[in-house]
Formats: C-alpha cells, structure tokens, sequence
C-alpha cells in the first residue's frame, strides 16, 4: 500500500467506484478493480475486497460468486436478482440465464417467459443468437424442463414444466400475450 | 431589507413602460439553457443597479411539461394552505388548451393540448429591476432577505392590482378571496413546484449559474 | 355547508326549458359524497321510472366531489349520471371522463351541475363563477367537439374548460360522448344533451378549494402517495428487468426503460430508469404509446399527458403527419380503448402501420364527431354482420354499394372516414350500429351465435361487453361485469391483478386486505368460488363507487401495493379515508367510507330494480351469455388454462356477492333492512309502496 493512501481512503475509493457503477446499472468484477490504479497488488486488492465484505461501514456492498468472476454491486441501488442477472450476461452464459428467468417465471408469478425480454435492455441479444441458443437448449438433458409455447399470434414464449403444466402455459400464454391486450 | 435607499428611489422616479420587446423575446423560451437572448429582459440592469439579485429564478420546459398542473396547487398549498390554480405563481393551466396566445382559427397546429402539445408555463422571472416593485404605490413588494426573492407583505398590500398590470409575464395575480396580490416567493429557497414536478420539467436555476454571464454581459457594455 | 371543507357547498341547477338558473346547497347530499352519489340521489328523486333517455323529463348530472379539485393526485375526474341510451331498457348508468373539467367547475364555486328540461333552440351554458346563461348556440351547433371547444374559448377566454358534444350527440346517436379537453371522453350519454339542444358547458372558475387539513399534513400526505405510487394501473414493477427492481413483468405498464423515448420531442427524452424514490420522474414511468399503438409509435410520441392533479400521465399524445390527408390534424391524444376501439372496427389491416394509423385517425375522428364505441364492440358487430352476410341484407342495395367495402377488406384507413360520417350522421342503416349491441341484434336479427361467440366477447344480454371479467380472476372479474347496466369502468380488482408481483406476494396482501389468500387465483388456474372471492368482489365494486363520487381516479387507487422492497410491497388502503378526512374535515375511519360507497353502490341497485320493475336481478339482469360457460369444450372450469366458468359456482357466486353487500341472497334486490341501515328510509318505502322489496323470511 503506497504511503499516502491509508486504509480509510482506499476502501472508500473502491466502494465509491462500486456505487457508482451500480447506480448506472453495471455490477463489477474484480479484475475490473484490478486494472484500476489503485497502487495494490492483486492480493491487496482481494484482501480489501474481503474487509468491503465483512464490515459494516460497507454493508451496502455485496460480493456474488459467478462461474467464472467475483462480482462486486451496492444493494443500494441494485437488487440481488438484478447483479445475478448481469453476472451471467458479463460470462455470456446465456443459456444459464434464460433457463433461470423462465423457470423462476414459471414458478413465482407464475407466468410464461415473452423471448422477446432477451432482446431489450438489459440484455440486447440479437434474434439469430437468441433463436440458435433456444433451439439448442430446448434438445439438451440440462434444460429439458425448457419448453416452447406460440402464442396465436406467432409470438414465442417459453416455460419451464418443472412448474408449470403445459395446459397452464398454453392458456397463459395466450391471455398474456394477446387476449389481455385486446381488452385494454 | 433594501426596501427604500437612495439607488431604489432614483430607479423608481424613472417612469418605466411595459416593453412590449421584452415579452415577446421571452415569448416560447425552452428549459434550461439561460442564454444571453433571455438575459436580455434584464436590460435595466445598464441603466440603474437595480435590487439585489434573487439566488435564482424558475423556469419551465416546455417539451417536458405534460400540463399536470400539480405545480399550481402545490405552490398555493405551501404559500396559501388551499388549492387554488388562478393564483398560482406558476401559471399552466390557463395556457393547457390553447397555448399563450390562445384559439386562433390555425388552432390545431398552435400551442396547447387541443394543437400541437406544447404547453407553455409562466414564472415569476424575479426581475433584476422589478416592474412590480415599481408599480406598487405601497411599496408592498420588497426582497426577501434569505432567498432574495421579490415577495409582498401582505400588510401594506392593498390589493390594487398595479404589479399584475405591470408584470409582462401576468404573474402576480390579486386573490379575490384575500384582496392582496401574490406573487413567486421561491417558496423559502425550495421551490415546491419544482420539487413536485413529476417529470422534472421545473427547474430552479440558482443565479450563480447566470451570474457569470450578467458580469460578461456588463463588461460588453461597459467597454463599448 | 359552512364547516366542512372541500365541497364548494353548491348545485348548479339549469332548467333549459324555462332558461331558469339556481343554486341549492350541497349539504344535503353530503352522505352521498359527491361525484355518482349526487347523480343517483337525484335521478332517483327527480326522474320517474319509464322515463325515456331522450325524453324532456330526463335529467342529466355533471358532478364532482370534495376531492376534486384539491390537487390531490388524480382527483380531475368528472362523473356523469343519466339514463342509458344505448341499453335496451334505458337503464340508469354513468358516463366518466377526466381531463381538467370537473376542477374547474369546483374552481367556479360548484360540486355539481344539473341540467333538466330541453332548450327550444340550440344552447350552450356559460359559466363564469358566479355568472352563469345560456347563450345562443346556433352558430356551434353542427361543429365538431374541437371546433366547439375554440370557439367557446375563444368568447369565454384562454382558459376556460370545455365539455361538450359532436354531430353524434346531436343527432341522438345512442352510442355517443361528452368530450373535455380534446381528449377526455364520457361515452354513453352524448345523446341527452343532443335531445336537450344543449351543445356544450364552458366554464370558468377563479375560486379556490379549501381543505381541512392544515398545509403541512395536507402536503405531507400527497408526498407520502407520491412515494408509494407506482406507474399506470398502479403497476408496481418494471416492464423490463432494472437494477433497483427484484421483479419485472412485461405486461406491466411501467414501461420506462433504457433506449424507449417519447421519440417525436423537440428536446431528447429517454423515459429510462426511474428508481421509486425518483419522484421527479413519475411522469416517465408510464410510456403508454407502445401499450396503445404499437412500438412503431415510440417515434411519432410527442409527450405524455392527461387530467390534472395525476403524475401518471397516461394519455398518448402522438404527431402522425400522415393524418392530414385524410382531413384531420396530425395531433392526436387518447389512451386505451380511445385508440383500440378502431383496430376493433378495421381489424382487416395488412401491416402493422395501417394498424397504427386506424388507431390514430380513428381517435381524431371519432373525438371530433363524439362517437363512443361500447368498448370495442362496435367493431366486432360490424364484422358479425358482415362476415355473416347481414348487412347485404339489412342494407338496401343502393346503400351497400356505396359503402367502400373493398377499403374494409383491406384495413385501409380510408374506410373509417366514410364509416363514422354515416354513424355520427345517422346516415342510413348502417348507421344502426351505433345503436348498442342489443338494440343492433334485435333490429338485423342476429342469431344465438352473435351471443355465444367467444371472439364476439359480448358478456351482457343487455348487450355490453367483457371488461376484466372472468379474465380478471374468475368469479371475481364476473361478477363485477354483472352490477352495472353497461361495462363497468371498474378497475380496482384488475390493477391489483396486474401489479406484476409474485403470486406468493399477492396472495399474502390479499390475505391481509380481503381476509385470505383464497381471495386470488393463480390466472387461468381458477378455483371454486369461496368467501374471500365475493370480498373481493364487494371490495373492488365499492371503492369503484366511491372514486366516482369523491372524485379519485379508480385506474391508479385504490393503492393496494407499492414498488417499494422496504415496505415489502405493500401500498395502503387507508389513502381515500385520509384524504376524504383531511379534505372535509369530516372524520372517517376507512371502513366508514366503504360504508358510504356501498350506500352509493345499493341506492344504484334500488334504481335498477325500480327502473326494471323487478326485484328479480339474480334472472332478469345479472345474467352472463353462454359462451363464458361453454368455451374451451375439451376442458371443465376449473382445469388450469382455460377461464371457462360453471353455472352453479356463478350462481353460488352471485349469492355470496348479494350477501356481503347486504342484498337478498336469492333475488339481489336491496333489502328494507339494508334500506334501513344505510339511511336510505325513502328508498325503501318508495319500493315497498311499488312491491319491489324482496320478501325475506
């Protein structure tokens, strides 16, 4: 630690970093603070990390395990579920993240997932990728829980049947889809 | 408390006119950008020194204004405890349907909610030279220690009407239930309708910000 | 009323065949609140059963509460009561449009305006505070509502505001409004003022409204909804996932994100993120251009707007240069099915652009002549008729070929142009279709399958159609589409519904609001009817009642949930009480209002009975066409995925309604008892005196 940082000052200087990023809506990783001039070895900068975690000046700043990263957010101003979400988009583990939206879909609200939610903020997947990453799921042992249900209209929808009866999910998706809307 | 000193008594025994040039150059102004066009109303300030500035003047967008009006009765909440839209210092609702100018036969592509959306919101500008504070025979509008915002003391307001005929902006406006006039008093630094705007169309724009162009605006003229 | 607050204390009162103009106080009618409660007591004093909508006998009721006025958010609405043109028994109903009219009437020094008689010539009535005539309207009888309202703008000042009626209403189209404001309509009761020849009401108003409260309880109250308030609908969640939010819901209405934009401003406006606490981007929260018109219309969104006093801003206002060919201004506001009423009636389109520009002109031509729609279904009794080969039939040959039928065959825009002239014009049979749905069917004899065709969605066989019925959680949603004599403009179950939170979430707060998580289904998953359910119901009828008398906007309260984690969720029930209280000075406990509302909900029951000359409302009016219950035929009610219905749980669900709102549980009438316990002694003896109490054991 250079000499004219003390403790105080760095964990302050990270944490800020971290609210910042997350009141635009960017979680951090850790190798994101690595690569910052902050005068730290890696080891330091884990260690501080560890300090952000534990106490309770900090209590906003929240540590989260992806596969492959440790992602940094400030509950302050990002929920939980939203930093999970964005872990899986910085390891580009769509299909982790599909599979996790439609079954927690199916089983809390529960509802049918609209695709097109991938396609928006703050995802932006692009239809080709989308459409390939669907397909290849809905054939693979890990995700056979993930199934497709069209809408009368042609619109994609998919559910996971660990949660959710496909009688359920037809009729939900067509009252979601388009009865709902025809009766504004 | 600059209510009567020499500079003010100099300024007030001018006669001053209502400028027609300085309401319409106002005539439509966007949000926020304080250029030297709008500083332009402040033309007095060459000719006398005027009051002490007010620490800042409310100003409303016109492309974020949705015509809620819940400025109108939040204002009249804070400084009058009713509802009361035709006093209000912030005055939407008279320009919702047609706009300032109001209906001409081209209504459908003029100002206001029946043309093409745009509504257009008047404040108190808190002149740098009243024409208020000139108008009033009682000396009733004097500049409020704190905020410098140019209020009426209801006490020597007789309700005579001169500061509303005066204004070019049709600001202050005589209570017909009190028979004393009212006009922006800043709301004691927080302006409450900006505070309650629902989509952060009031601005209030602190005199610093403007402060600095005044001063190059005098050089200007100084120097020529 | 000199110590309550709020109420501006008086009743307008023009009787447009005499010219002759009073005031009464309102204080007689405080325990009617204002707003629906003040037009019912009247119409039930004043108009006889067996009076004709159109008759000079009928009256017609423009209304507001203590609310209204006050600035409290989303207390603009003005209520209209009257008799019911388009129902096939002239049955009373109410009409509601929002806007800024209803304040301005307070603001003028009145809670209500009641018109009777029939002018001999055209009139308008003019309102300048205390000064208040009929003027000549023979120069703006014949005008559209936009022209009418500059003209009187143009006489009155800048800012007066405006109701009035289009050629529609004055040519007595059943199917017609009162329009305020450009886009603010009352459907339904156009017609009355066309048949009293008065063409508008112009008023302007420089008075106050007074609370009781004092200012800074008044002001921290409208801070405290400001920080619990959610987006349209009181939608409580994002339409996309958003940092500071644990759920989202792509039905919801809060549909702020990043990259959507209000397109077609001067200045660059990104609806974005819009955490809660952010109070100064409430306005942005509900982006309802893409809702109503399609994502092809974020480009030609020009702002959001709507009534005063709300911060939701739910009104679509577009620029859609392309309108001017067709005659009309390319500036065009409404919301909801003030823009889906002409996808119903164009629904041949080929791209989604003719779709937006149906929508769009049909708006503006339909706001201008002051047509109204009957939630859509006029649109799908032309295509019956048409697909079915009636209209060939009922139309004399001259008249169906000059119709341009190849336009409606292919959704071209141009179609609606000719369609609402001869509608709005009565021009011809076809112009029957503004008649109603039952008046219709009867006239070109429709068949059963008209009834009984769910993509019809007819729901009355008084001829109105679905609006949040057994969609709306199953019985509850039915039964709510049942009381009324059009749809119901009902919206306090269905904006629970679609909070977009967890059902485990919803079935906690119902459990805590109406008494147990059975309250609510999974949707389309129903279960059988049970007690909570018929609380619900009550709940949602009576606070829908209520709004339209204090007035408060029943599409944003009653405030049952929140965005906010730290309050898990919860919204809270208490506001209209507080408001009410605060606003009067009147003190009353939440359960005391709800009282108030269901005294409001049964004395429109008892005109219904009396009107009908039944008691019998179980059979004769709370019926439910076949297809609710047949539908889905390969499924029984109650399988998840289908929202059939079953006759017997429908009929042990009336029961249950009729006995939470203390009416016979057999019949559905009123009881004396009730009569009793709701003050309404005159009522009960009227009934009595006419055979119409039910008998009770």
């Amino acid at each position: 630690m250079s000499e004219e940082q003390t403790e105080e000052e760095v964990l302050n200087k990270i944490s800020k970093h971290i609210r910042n990023k997350s009141s635009q809506g960017n979680i951090v990783e850790i190798s994101e603070l690595k690569a910052m001039d902050l005068e730290l070895s890696e080891e330091e900068i884990d260690e501080k990390v560890e300090i952000l975690k534990s106490d309770d000046q900090f209590n906003d700043i929240r540590i989260l395990s992806g596969e492959e990263g440790r992602y940094i957010f400030s509950d302050d101003s990002m929920t939980k579920k939203y930093a999970t979400m964005m872990a899986k988009v910085e390891e580009d583990n769509l299909k982790e993240l599909i599979a996790e939206t439609v079954r927690e879909d199916s089983k809390i609200y529960p509802r049918p997932t609209d695709i097109k939610v991938f396609k928006k903020s703050p995802f932006y997947l692009e239809d080709e990728v989308l459409n390939e990453v669907i397909d290849q799921m809905v054939e693979e042992k890990d995700y056979k829980d993930i199934n497709k249900v069209v809408a009368s209209n042609g619109a994609l929808y998919l559910y996971s049947n660990a949660h959710m009866e496909e009688d359920h999910a037809i009729g939900l998706t067509e009252w979601v889809e388009v009865i709902r809307k025809e009766i504004p | 408390m600059s209510k009567e000193n020499e500079e003010d008594k100099n300024f007030m025994q001018r006669s001053t006119t209502r400028r027609e040039f300085l309401k319409k150059s106002f005539e439509g102004a966007a949000g926020a950008a304080v250029s030297f066009s709008i500083l332009n109303l402040f033309t007095d300030s060459a000719e006398a020194q005027g009051f002490e500035l007010a620490d800042g003047i409310v100003i409303v967008d016109p492309v974020k204004c949705t015509g809620c009006r819940r400025c109108e009765t939040n204002c009249t909440a804070f400084n009058d405890g009713k509802a009361h839209p035709y006093i209000s210092r912030i005055k939407v609702g008279q320009n919702y349907n047609f706009g300032k100018t109001g209906p001409t036969i081209n209504y459908q592509n003029g100002d206001g909610q029946l043309g093409d959306f745009t509504i257009v919101g008047e404040t108190c500008r808190q002149c740098e030279s009243p024409r208020c504070i000139n108008a009033c025979p009682m000396d009733a509008i004097y500049v409020d220690e704190k905020t410098g915002a140019r209020v009426i003391d209801k006490d020597s307001c007789v309700g005579c009407g001169r500061c509303a005929v005066a204004c070019p902006y049709d600001v202050p406006t005589v209570d017909p239930e009190t028979e004393k006039s009212t006009k922006c008093t800043l709301c004691e630094g927080e302006p409450s309708c900006a505070a309650g705007c629902p989509t952060g169309a009031i601005r209030y724009i602190a005199w610093e910000d403007v402060e600095h162009a005044l001063i190059e605006r005098e050089k200007l003229i100084e120097n020529n | 009323m000199p110590q309550y607050k709020g109420w501006a204390g008086e009743i307008l009162r023009v009787n447009l065949s005499t010219g002759s103009i009073s005031t009464e106080k309102t204080a007689k009618y405080k325990d009617y609140i204002g707003g629906m409660g003040i037009g019912y007591r009247i119409m039930w004093d004043e108009v006889p059963e067996n009076t004709d909508p159109f008759d000079e006998e009928n009256k017609i009721v423009f209304a507001a509460g203590p609310l209204t006025g006050t600035g409290a958010p989303c207390t603009a609405r003005t209520n209209i009561t009257s008799l019911l043109p388009a129902n096939p028994q002239n049955l009373i109903g109410d009409s509601h449009m929002g806007g800024h009219f209803s304040p301005e009437m307070k603001y003028a020094g009145y809670d209500a305006i009641v018109i009777e008689g029939k002018a001999p010539r055209p009139v308008w009535l003019r309102i300048e505070d205390g000064n208040v005539s009929l003027e000549n309207a023979s120069k703006l009888w014949g005008q559209g509502i936009f022209d009418t309202t500059a003209n009187i703008a143009g006489m009155m000042g800048k800012e007066a505001q405006v109701a009035a009626i289009g050629q529609a209403g004055e040519n007595q189209v059943n199917l017609s409004t009162i329009m305020t404001s450009g886009n603010h309509s009352a459907g339904g009761h156009g017609g009355i003022m066309g048949s009293k020849n008065l063409k508008a009401i112009g008023i302007v108003g420089t008075q106050s409204v007074e609370y009781a409260a004092d200012k800074k309880d008044w002001i921290e109250l409208n801070e405290f909804v400001m920080s619990i308030i959610g987006a349209n609908n009181q939608h409580v969640v994002p339409s996309t996932p958003q940092p500071w939010a644990e759920y989202h819901d792509s039905s919801s209405r809060w549909t702020a994100q990043e990259g959507l934009y209000w397109g077609a401003a001067d200045e660059e406006v990104e609806t974005g993120i819009c955490p809660p606490e952010d109070t100064n981007k409430i306005g942005y929260r509900t982006m309802k251009a893409i809702k109503d018109l399609g994502e092809i219309s974020e480009d030609y969104t020009v702002r959001m707007g709507g009534c005063q006093s709300c911060p939701i801003r739910c009104h679509s206002s577009v620029e859609v240069p392309e309108l001017e060919k067709y005659g009309v201004s390319r500036y065009v506001s409404n919301t909801c099915m003030g823009f889906w009423n002409h996808y119903y009636v164009n629904q041949n389109y080929e791209t989604k652009k003719d779709n937006f520009l149906n929508k769009t002109l049909g708006a503006q031509l339909a706001d201008d002549y002051g047509l109204w729609f009957n939630y859509g279904q006029l649109g799908r009794d032309l295509k019956y008729a048409y697909d079915n080969g009636i209209l060939k039939e009922v139309l004399p040959a001259e008249e169906y070929n000059d119709i341009p039928w190849d336009l409606y065959e292919k959704g071209d825009p141009q179609f609606l142009v000719d369609l609402y002239r001869r509608i709005a014009y009565q021009e011809g049979e076809i112009s029957h279709l503004g008649d109603g749905a039952a008046q219709l069917a009867e006239r070109w004899n429709f068949g059963e399958d008209y009834w009984n065709d769910q993509t019809n969605s007819l729901w009355s066989p008084l001829g109105y159609p679905v609006h949040h019925a057994n969609e709306s959680n199953g019985q509850v949603g039915s039964l709510i589409n049942l009381v009324f004599n059009r749809d119901p403009m009902c919206h306090s179950h269905q904006n629970f519904l679609g909070s977009g939170l967890p059902i485990k979430l919803q079935k906690e707060i119902a459990a805590e609001t109406w008494g147990s998580e059975d309250a609510i289904d999974v949707p389309a998953n129903y279960t059988p009817m049970n007690r909570a359910k018929a609380r619900f119901a009550k709940w949602s009828l009576v606070r829908n009642v209520l709004h339209d008398s204090m007035t408060v906007c029943n599409w944003m309260f009653p405030m049952v949930t929140s965005p906010l984690k730290e309050r898990n969720y919860r919204g809270d029930t208490t506001l209209e009480a507080q408001y009410f209280s605060q606003a009067t000075g009147m003190n009353v406990s939440e359960k005391e209002l709800d009282e108030m509302g269901r005294r409001i909900l049964t004395l429109h029951r008892a005109m219904t009975v009396k009107q009908m000359g039944t008691v019998d409302m179980r059979n004769e009016h709370d019926q439910i066409v076949d297809w609710v219950f047949d539908m889905d035929p390969d499924k029984e009610p109650f399988d998840a995925g289908t929202i059939k219905m079953d006759r017997d749980d429908m009929e042990k669900a009336k029961t249950m309604l009729y006995q939470e709102l203390g009416w016979d549980p057999e019949t559905g009438a009123p009881t004396g008892e009730t009569l009793d316990e709701l003050g309404m002694q005159d009522v009960k003896r009227e009934l009595a005196n006419k055979n119409l109490l039910p008998y009770q054991a």
